[in-house]
């Protein structure tokens, strides 16, 4: 086998134009994923609307995005709705429907309590979240 | 001569790779997770050399491990515990000399004997090796085996004197697990209270936690109180605290079910049983963590009533939040006495004069 | 310098030290390769990161795998790391360092070997994006195991980072390729 038509590595430049474009993407990307995440860290920390039911939190919600919120099955529900930054307790099916007629809560704090269900609409701040650590 | 220049490139690469340039740090703080004492070690660090000191406190559980670590065969208290380096007094007694560590663990260990009128013991060590906890499906010993090793159990012949600590029974043997993890974390944060450049630190040794100083953003440290029974992130309270630690001591921690007999990790010295104090839980809120640990036991030994009793009468300057077996939780704080709580609440112990 | 390359010199694949033309001769290479990668690894070991993503690592060993995947090919650079990673895991870290580091590896690995092959990107690129595969990797186990999103945070300055170090690596990988070639068409290995 003669030196000239051994197989051999094709020689390699150093650095191409398709390379450039590969490095800028990534750089791109990561730029995207931390924008993310400093827009999700400032929603964080405005007022959020937490649901609990039987005392365990099933949801978080942003007060500044509209929206209707079903808790409960067939047999106990209630609805919620946030609105203009407002939160109520829009239907019901609890015997005294004192969760309906309660006055609507915003960022400034409250709370809406439907007894007979045990659902509690409650305003907390961003800082309400997670814990430090958790002693067991 | 070609060959200088390239050269120094690759020895500037080289030293370039050196640099932990695959992952960033995170300025003024660190963390990082290691197993010691059988258990997992969790220590947050903020403070411009946080770094320095998150080693410097993980090499500081190493050697505590050897000294309090009952498992671990080159420690000084398996040493102890095996009879090595035994001298003999001017009165002829078998004594040994330990480290100040060891002494503090020991003595904090009888003071809370004395507490709890026997009930917290630190020489259960021949009866809890008979029990399984650790494998999920232990078994329950044998009863003549139990009867036996409860024999050995006894703080009564140990005693102690300064640095001299002499064990009077030829069957005793130490466990200092209820204790060793607040000595630990008490002396960890005296490290770092007292060294530069530290702001703050959250400490988490096997689910006790001890915190002090701030956190970057100013916020108090909310630590959660674990739920009885359930996955993790599931809490009966959250605390909020600036310098004191949270313990908790649980018949959920470590557990088996034989026979649909449920048989849980808190034993009695009596007999070598599961204590059936009434109580599901019991989390010690204080500043002292050594203190605060071995409380949290003698609470789970003692019940709820004996234990405030206990408390009200030394002047412990603790709070204790019992979960009972009924689910309910009961806060006691000496000065007002009992409290009802709310699963979910948030309680706030920051010492801020409003 | 350029003497005998137009005579009929035998230009074997790699005399002596680097001689790949028997199977026993890569083995023993590839083994040694493997030893300097795991010695790489006690470096890494060495130095710690302050992270709360445990089993992060530098991505030092990438320079002997980067190389092994453009003198060797694929199949022989997974069987490097995926070794390496073992005894690493077994010598110093512990078993979940080792999930990390496959899961990091196979992604980084396989991430390379299709721009490699496609013949657009040189070697510089592709450890770049090797670099930056395998610290996504890293979080994506993370991910995982912890069962959280938390650790996805971490992403932007890891996919970073790795695409900093590829890009060293393969510029060192690119720099002892070329030197062996010509050394090799020298007759010098």
């Amino acid at each position: 086998m003669s030196p000239s038509t051994e197989k051999k590595p094709a020689k390699k430049p150093w650095f191409r134009r398709a390379d450039l474009f590969l490095l800028i993407g990534i750089a791109v990307l990561s730029a995207a994923l931390f924008a993310f995440f400093f827009w999700k860290d400032t929603r964080i920390n405005s007022p959020m609307l937490e649901i609990t039911s039987g005392g365990k939190t099933i949801g978080v919600y942003p007060l500044d995005e509209d929206r209707e919120i079903r808790i409960g099955d067939e047999s106990h529900y209630n609805l919620c709705r946030i609105e203009n930054g407002t939160v109520r307790m829009t239907e019901a099916d609890c015997p005294d429907r004192s969760c309906v007629r309660s006055l609507a809560i915003d960022r400034r704090g409250g709370q809406i309590i439907c007894l007979p269900h045990r659902v509690v609409l409650r305003i907390i701040d961003g800082t309400g979240g997670l814990p430090d650590a958790v002693a067991e | 001569m070609k060959q200088n220049p390239r050269f120094l490139i690759f020895l500037l690469l080289f030293a370039a790779l050196l640099l932990p340039c695959c992952s960033p740090r995170e300025k003024g703080a660190a963390s990082d997770t290691k197993v010691f004492f059988d258990t997992s070690v969790t220590l947050t660090i903020y403070g411009d050399e946080a770094e320095a000191a998150l080693s410097e406190c993980f090499d500081l559980c190493r050697n505590y491990e050897l000294i309090y670590s009952a498992d671990n065969k080159n420690s000084e208290l398996s040493k102890i515990n095996r009879r090595e380096g035994v001298e003999v007094d001017a009165e002829g007694r078998s004594v040994f000399t330990v480290s100040d560590e060891l002494a503090e663990a020991v003595r904090l260990g009888l003071g809370a004997w004395e507490d709890s009128a026997g009930m917290f013991d630190i020489t259960m060590r021949p009866v809890t090796v008979l029990w399984d906890f650790r494998s999920g499906k232990g078994s329950v010993p044998d009863d003549y085996l139990l009867s036996e090793e409860v024999l050995r159990v006894g703080s009564e012949w140990l005693e102690l004197s300064g640095n001299t600590l002499s064990v009077n029974n030829r069957n005793t043997a130490i466990d200092l697990g209820a204790v060793a993890k607040g000595c630990i974390s008490a002396r960890l944060k005296d490290y770092l209270r007292n060294r530069k450049g530290i702001d703050g630190a959250i400490l988490n040794l096997g689910g006790n936690i001890s915190v002090f100083g701030t956190k970057p953003d100013g916020t108090p440290w909310q630590i959660g109180i674990q739920k009885p029974f359930t996955e993790r992130g599931e809490l009966i309270s959250t605390v909020l605290l600036e310098d004191g630690c949270v313990i908790s001591s649980g018949v959920y921690e470590r557990n088996f079910t034989e026979k649909g007999i449920f048989y849980h990790h808190i034993l009695s010295p009596e007999d070598g049983m599961p204590v059936h104090s009434g109580l599901t839980q019991a989390t010690v809120i204080g500043t002292d963590d050594a203190l605060a640990d071995t409380l949290s036991t003698v609470c789970m030994l003692l019940g709820k009533d004996a234990s405030e009793a206990l408390i009200q009468e030394k002047g412990y300057e603790v709070k204790i939040l019992y979960t009972l077996d009924d689910g309910s939780l009961v806060l006691f704080d000496p000065e007002s006495g009992e409290e009802s709580v709310r699963e979910g609440e948030q309680l706030d112990f920051r010492q801020e004069d409003d | 310098m350029n003497q005998n390359s137009s005579v009929s010199r035998h230009q074997s694949p790699g005399a002596g030290f680097f001689r790949t033309d028997t199977p026993a001769a890569r083995l023993s290479l590839l083994g040694l390769l493997t030893a300097l990668a795991v010695i790489m690894g006690y470096i890494e070991y060495r130095i710690p990161l302050p992270l709360p993503v445990p089993g992060i690592k530098l991505g030092l060993c990438n320079i002997v795998i980067v190389f092994v995947l453009y003198r060797f090919g694929f199949l022989r650079a997974f069987l490097v790391s995926a070794v390496r990673i073992v005894i690493v895991g077994l010598l110093f870290g512990s078993p979940i360092s080792m999930l990390y580091g496959l899961g990091g590896s196979l992604l980084a690995l396989l991430g390379m070997r299709f721009l490699k092959n496609s013949g657009r990107f040189s070697c510089i690129g592709t450890s770049a994006a090797g670099g930056a595969l395998h610290s996504a990797g890293q979080i994506a186990v993370a991910a995982l195991l912890t069962s959280g999103t938390a650790v996805f945070r971490y992403l932007p300055v890891l996919l970073l980072a790795g695409e900093f170090c590829g890009v060293l690596i393969g510029l060192v990988v690119s720099i002892v390729l070329r030197r062996l070639k010509s050394q090799q068409n020298q007759g010098i290995i």
